[in-house]
This record gives C-alpha cells, sequence and structure tokens, in this order.
C-alpha cells in the first residue's frame, strides 16, 4: 500500500525529500528554528504590560505593569510569530531553492536527467513539492506555538488562517522565483544573489517606495485647492495608488489582518476610540490596529488617512488583494520556470510566419584552410560481416 | 555513391542509427560543429567515435540524446526521429556524459531506483531489475554504499547502470574510458562486450584510438565536425598505418636530453614543420614525422647516436586529425 502510495509521487520530489532529509542536520535546523521562536514568545510574552495603554511604565518582569488585557499579548504574539515566520521564510527559501537547478548543472547530473522522459514541468514541480514540503514541516512545527495565542484572546482561528495563507503564498513565490532564476543563471551564486536582491525589493522596497510616493503626493501644494490636506480617496482615487501598491508587501498584508481598517500607529496625543479588538501599540512599527475618533478636517484626521491601509476594489482586504497578487505572480513564473528548466525541443511543425533569412542574412562560411583541404569521408568496405553477436 | 548509402553497405543488418546531414553551430560561434555529418550504424555493433577535442564527438551524441537540435539533418533512432519525437528517443537510448555527476548523498541501489522511477518502473519489477542491474556491473555487495564513496571505475560502471534501467536499444557512452585506470579498462571493455552480446548499439567516443580500437567493431573518425573515415576498426586502424606520416612520441632521461632531443628532431630532414611539442614536466616529446614506420625507426636511430638516452618510445596516436588532414 505505501509503495503503492510513493509509486504515485513524481520521482524527483522523493528524491528530493529522501536526500533532504537525510541526516541529523535538517532536524537540529528543525529544533535551533523552534528555539527561537519559543524564546520570541516569551519576551513577547514577559514585556506583557510594558507597551499597554494602562501601563504603569513596567512590565511583568519588574512586576509593576499595571492592568492589562490579555488581548492585548494575544495580539502581540499573533504579529511576533507571523513576522518571525515571514523572515524565516524570506531568508531559508532562496536558500534551499535557489541550487535546485544550477546545482544539478554544476554537478554534471542535469544532461542524466533531461534524458529521462520526466518532463519540464513535472522536473520543476517535483523539486518545488520537495522543498515546500520541507518548509511546510517548518510552518507546520511552529502551529503549536501559534497556538498560543487563543489563550490569551484578540485573534482569531481565521486570522491565523489568514496568516498561515500571508507566509504560504511568500513561501510559493519566492521558491518559484528562485527556481527560475536557478535555471536561468545556471549558477547557485548568481540565483541565490538575484533572488534575495527580489525579495528585499518585495520586503522592503515596497513600503519605501509606497511611503515616498505618498509623501510627494501629499505635499504637492496644488492638489485639490492647494491644500495639502484637502483630499479624499472617494473624490480622488488615483491618492489611493501608491498604498495599493502595498499588496506586494507581506508585512503591510499581515498587519491588514487584525485591523483591515484601521491600520493607523496613533501618537501620544491622538484622541482613540477603542474598540474591543483594536488596540495602540506604543513603538511597536508593525502595530496598525486602532480606529481614532477625530474631528474633521483636524491634523490628526488627516494623519490617520494618511496611514489607513488602501481600499481595494471589491472591498477586499489588503491580505486579500496580496493573496491574488502573489498566486498570479505565483503562475507566472512557474511558467517561466518550465520554460527555462527543461526547454522542449522546437518542433519542425512550428514555423515563424516569416523567414528568419529575411531578417537576418545568412553569409557563407568563410573558407577554413584545413577544412578546405579534407578528404571526403572515406568508407571502408569490410571483406566480410561484422562478428556474429551473442 | 552518398556517404549514407555507402555506410549503410558496411552491413546488410538493420541501421539503427542513420543521421542525415547534420549540421550544428552553437551561438555565437563562427565554425561549425557539425557540418553535413552523415553515418549509419547497424544494430549490435559497438560503434567508436574517434577524434580530437572539438571534433564535433560530443555533439553528435548530445543531438542524438535529444540534448541538441541540429540545424540542419536529421537523425533516426530505430526509426523515430530525434527531432520530431524527441520524448519517444528518451525510451530508446541510455546516455552517459562525458563529465557525468553522480548524487553523492545517495545510496547506489537508491540512485538506479530513482532513474527507474523516471522511466515508470515501479514494484517488483524495479526491485529484479536493479537486482540484475548491479550484479552485470559488480556492485551488487555495494548497493547500500553511498556514492560519494564509489571509486572511480566502480561510478563509471554504476553511471553505466543507470543508462540500463529501461533496456534501451542503443547506450550512447561520451568519453567512457576516460580517467579509468587499465584493469577498470579491461572491465569496461569485458562490460561493453557483454551488452553488445545482449544485443544492444553502443555508440561510444575518445579522443585516443588506443583506449577504443579493442572495444569497438566499427570506428569512424572525425574531426572538424566531419566523419573523415568509418569502416571496421581493423581496417580503419591498417589505413592509419598506411599513412604517408606517422605521430611519435617519446621520454627522455634528463631535461638536458629533452632539450638537445628538440634540436635533433628540428634539423631532421622529414620533420613536419612546427610540430614539436614538448612537456617539461613528463620529459617528453611529440613530433610528426613525413614517411611510414622506417622513418620513424630512422629517427630512433638518429636520436641514439646523437648520445640522447630515450626511455620510451612509440607512435602518438592524440593527433590523430592531423595524419587525416595532412597527410
Amino acid at each position: 500500500m505505501t509503495r503503492a502510495y510513493f509509486n504515485l509521487i513524481n520521482p524527483v520530489a522523493l528524491r528530493e525529500m529522501k536526500v533532504r532529509m537525510r541526516g541529523p542536520r535538517p532536524f537540529v535546523l528543525l529544533a535551533c528554528y523552534m528555539a527561537m521562536l519559543a524564546l520570541v514568545v516569551l519576551t513577547i510574552y514577559l514585556r506583557k504590560g510594558s507597551t499597554s495603554a494602562y501601563s504603569y511604565g513596567g512590565n511583568l518582569l519588574s512586576g509593576n505593569f499595571g492592568p492589562t488585557r490579555n488581548y492585548e499579548t494575544g495580539q502581540d504574539i499573533f504579529i511576533a510569530v507571523f513576522l518571525y515566520l515571514l523572515v524565516t521564510v524570506a531568508i531559508v527559501t532562496p536558500a534551499l531553492c535557489a541550487g535546485l537547478v544550477s546545482r544539478e548543472m554544476e554537478e554534471g547530473t542535469y544532461d542524466m536527467l533531461l534524458v529521462t522522459p520526466v518532463r519540464g514541468r513535472a522536473l520543476v514541480n517535483g523539486k518545488l513539492l520537495a522543498v515546500l514540503g520541507y518548509i511546510c514541516l517548518l510552518l507546520l512545527a511552529a502551529f503549536p506555538l501559534a497556538c498560543i495565542v487563543f489563550m490569551f484572546g484578540g485573534v482569531s482561528f481565521a486570522n491565523l488562517l489568514s496568516g498561515y495563507t500571508i507566509v504560504l503564498m511568500e513561501c510559493l513565490l519566492l521558491s518559484v522565483i528562485s527556481v527560475f532564476f536557478s535555471g536561468l543563471f545556471r549558477r547557485t551564486s548568481l540565483a541565490v544573489v538575484a533572488t534575495y536582491c527580489l525579495s528585499s525589493l518585495l520586503l522592503l522596497g515596497v513600503p519605501v517606495l509606497s511611503g515616498s510616493l505618498m509623501t510627494t503626493i501629499y505635499s504637492d501644494p496644488n492638489r485639490n485647492g492647494n491644500s495639502a490636506y484637502q483630499y479624499s480617496a472617494r473624490i480622488d482615487p488615483a491618492f489611493d495608488l501608491p498604498k495599493r501598491m502595498l499588496v506586494f508587501n507581506p508585512f503591510a498584508a499581515l498587519g491588514s489582518v487584525l485591523a483591515p481598517n484601521a491600520p493607523y500607529r496613533p501618537g501620544n496625543t491622538d484622541e482613540l476610540q477603542y474598540f474591543p479588538n483594536s488596540r495602540s501599540f506604543w513603538g511597536n512599527p508593525t502595530s496598525y490596529y486602532a480606529t481614532p475618533g477625530f474631528p474633521l478636517n483636524s491634523q490628526q484626521d488627516q494623519n490617520y488617512r494618511l496611514a489607513k491601509l488602501p481600499i481595494l476594489p471589491g472591498g477586499l482586504a489588503l491580505w486579500q488583494g496580496y493573496v491574488l497578487v502573489y498566486t498570479a505572480l505565483s503562475l507566472f513564473f512557474l511558467l517561466l520556470c518550465i520554460g527555462v528548466v527543461k526547454p522542449l525541443p522546437r518542433r519542425p511543425g512550428l514555423k515563424l510566419p516569416f523567414t528568419p533569412t529575411i531578417i537576418i542574412p545568412r553569409f557563407k562560411r568563410p573558407l577554413n584552410p584545413v577544412l578546405a583541404a579534407t578528404p571526403p569521408a572515406t568508407v571502408i568496405a569490410p571483406e566480410r560481416e561484422s562478428e556474429p553477436l551473442g | 555513391m552518398s556517404e549514407s548509402s555507402a555506410a549503410a553497405s558496411v552491413s546488410p543488418g538493420y541501421n539503427i542509427i542513420d543521421a542525415q546531414g547534420l549540421s550544428k553551430r552553437y551561438p555565437g560561434q563562427k565554425a561549425y560543429a557539425l557540418e553535413d555529418f552523415t553515418l549509419a550504424i547497424p544494430q549490435g555493433t559497438i560503434f567508436g567515435l574517434i577524434g580530437p577535442n572539438g571534433a564535433g564527438k560530443s555533439s553528435v551524441l548530445k543531438i542524438l540524446a535529444t540534448l541538441l537540435q541540429p540545424d540542419r539533418g536529421d537523425v533516426y533512432v530505430a526509426g523515430v526521429s530525434v527531432r520530431r519525437n524527441p520524448h519517444k528517443i528518451r525510451y530508446l537510448i541510455g546516455y552517459m556524459p562525458d563529465e557525468y555527476g553522480l548524487y553523492q548523498n545517495m545510496r547506489v541501489a537508491e540512485y538506479l531506483e530513482f532513474f527507474a522511477a523516471c522511466y515508470g518502473i515501479h514494484g517488483k519489477r524495479k526491485t529484479r531489475l536493479i537486482g540484475e542491474l548491479l550484479e552485470l556491473v559488480e556492485l551488487d555487495d555495494r548497493r547500500n554504499q553511498e556514492l560519494g564513496t564509489l571509486s572511480r571505475g566502480m561510478k563509471q560502471r554504476l553511471c553505466l547502470a543507470h543508462t540500463l534501467v529501461h533496456d534501451p536499444k542503443v547506450l550512447l557512452l561520451d568519453e567512457p574510458a576516460a580517467g579509468l585506470d587499465p584493469p577498470a579498462r579491461i572491465e569496461l571493455r569485458e562490460l561493453l562486450r557483454e551488452l553488445s552480446r545482449m544485443g544492444k548499439t553502443i555508440i561510444l567516443s575518445s579522443h585516443v584510438l588506443n583506449d577504443v580500437q579493442q572495444m569497438c567493431d566499427t570506428l569512424g573518425i572525425m574531426a572538424h565536425g566531419r566523419l573523415l573515415s568509418y569502416g571496421p576498426t581493423v581496417k580503419v586502424v591498417n589505413q592509419i598505418d598506411k599513412l604517408p606520416r606517422r605521430g611519435i612520441k617519446l621520454r627522455v632521461l634528463s631535461e638536458a636530453d629533452l632539450h638537445r632531443a628538440v634540436q635533433v628532431a628540428e634539423n631532421f630532414p622529414l620533420l613536419t614543420k612546427r610540430s614539436v611539442h614538448t612537456d617539461p614536466e613528463s620529459l617528453t616529446l611529440e613530433a610528426l614525422l613525413e614517411g611510414d614506420d622506417r622513418t620513424s625507426a630512422a629517427f630512433l636511430a638518429h636520436l641514439t647516436m646523437s648520445g640522447i638516452f630515450v626511455a620510451q618510445y612509440g607512435q602518438s596516436t592524440a593527433r590523430l586529425e592531423e595524419l587525416f588532414l595532412k597527410g
């Protein structure tokens, strides 16, 4: 039964999985990763109270933390755990995937794989399946620790699933891009560098670009009647575009899970209108979860609007838009991967509607003086048939 | 008579390989790697493709293995076109590249199991097949050994075994004897003979005639992407012997002797111009002489009479193409 099951699995995936899990290394890595995550969760728990709106300035360790609300701790742990997963995936995925094709080329096993009937699609899928399997193991191992948030509240199971979807989509896109670069450059080091550059662009470059574009737009005094503060996304939809770029960013998507419509990080003097599952979190750059109540057209109202997450078409939350965009990008790069990894020989039936000779003039090959003297192939007829075989 | 029909006439048997007018030029290269290459190989033969580095041997094998598309021409393996049906061809051929790699962290049996799975062979059939293959290449006692710990000869045999997992009709072996010590070469020769007796057609390449002349029934000599000569091994070797040019290779005892040998060679009237090559590390000298075996013997006598101690003296076969091109 087990054997029959394994026969169905892509042979490339099976080989990769077997080899990847061989020896103590993967388990040691898993243990280190879990220990780090546990440390992160413990640190957040011990800081309980230090950032609460009701805090006296102390924390759990100092014993002077004042009255706190459990859901604050739950939301902090949720954000911390998934930030840890997002960063881990961003570091680990290119390292695991960037050599999947190029290492085969470097080690001389690629040609032998190409002459088997395994098709390009199966080759890419098999390799991706193996790596995604290993990363999913890492993510699933974090699940019990992530479930600690339910002890504190403030996070629903749907929020947890959304968090996992965001991490998985990041993992899928980065792995596909890594394999694509691996097949394109045929050198592992180059593929690793290219993938890290692209992932840095998505993770860090997009928020910076979005922020700088927004600043440029807001500081334009000619907008909406010479007032930088007189704007509305409803009457000026173009205004929201820089923010919509955040659909490429997993951190912003994670921030939108807990507070899809209130991403504002309030200042000290802001009048905040609290809701049961929203809160202020001083000093935490990832917390956007407060919904303030301001007088209209006040400076604080403008600040709130500036920081508010974008309005996506169809009323989608930012993280939902992120999932759609990353799915589309993953499929796009997957198709490119299949073309790059095992290019199928061009079929003679598929011809261009024009002859390349019209565009590229073909010159007569210059006569090689050595070849010019080459005699035609000499075929020597045997006196008898070759030796009988067998 | 065209080359193809002439080649076909070598044996009245069925031509399992039929290459017609193959041409291939790599992007960015001016010279053709293959030019109008035509060849027919009867079923069950061991065919050796000889030529210097860059002659186009590997390109021929890669085209046969569906790894390269020819610019012009086509090859038929057992009647199937490489251009039109590359997927079908992959079931008909087993290919061992010149620089093959092995998955170092796999075990011997696992390695074969992986390739069997790639060809859709599963279950009891796979187990039986792997047992038989390991027995054939004499690695059955090492089935659980990691590939990284195998010797070069064992790796070669294992790689050969992997080309056989799907019982192909044609084996394409690129430089199979390269880097093997004499006992391993003898083992390889015996193995190829055994496979030939099993009905496999084997095409192997080498740049050294001595490596393959004892393994092959038929030889083809290539240079600059062209087939220069083709026929039964004995005949081709005889033809080389009859060529009015000899490549010689000698080893002397000291560096001083090597310098003097170069001077003597350059003053020898039957030396081909600019054909002297020396290797100070191994104290060897290679040169081309215009003449037959008597010229070669006279050159040796000339060296000895000049007071040079010659430790080894023999014919050089490495620059085979020079004999053909200029002979």
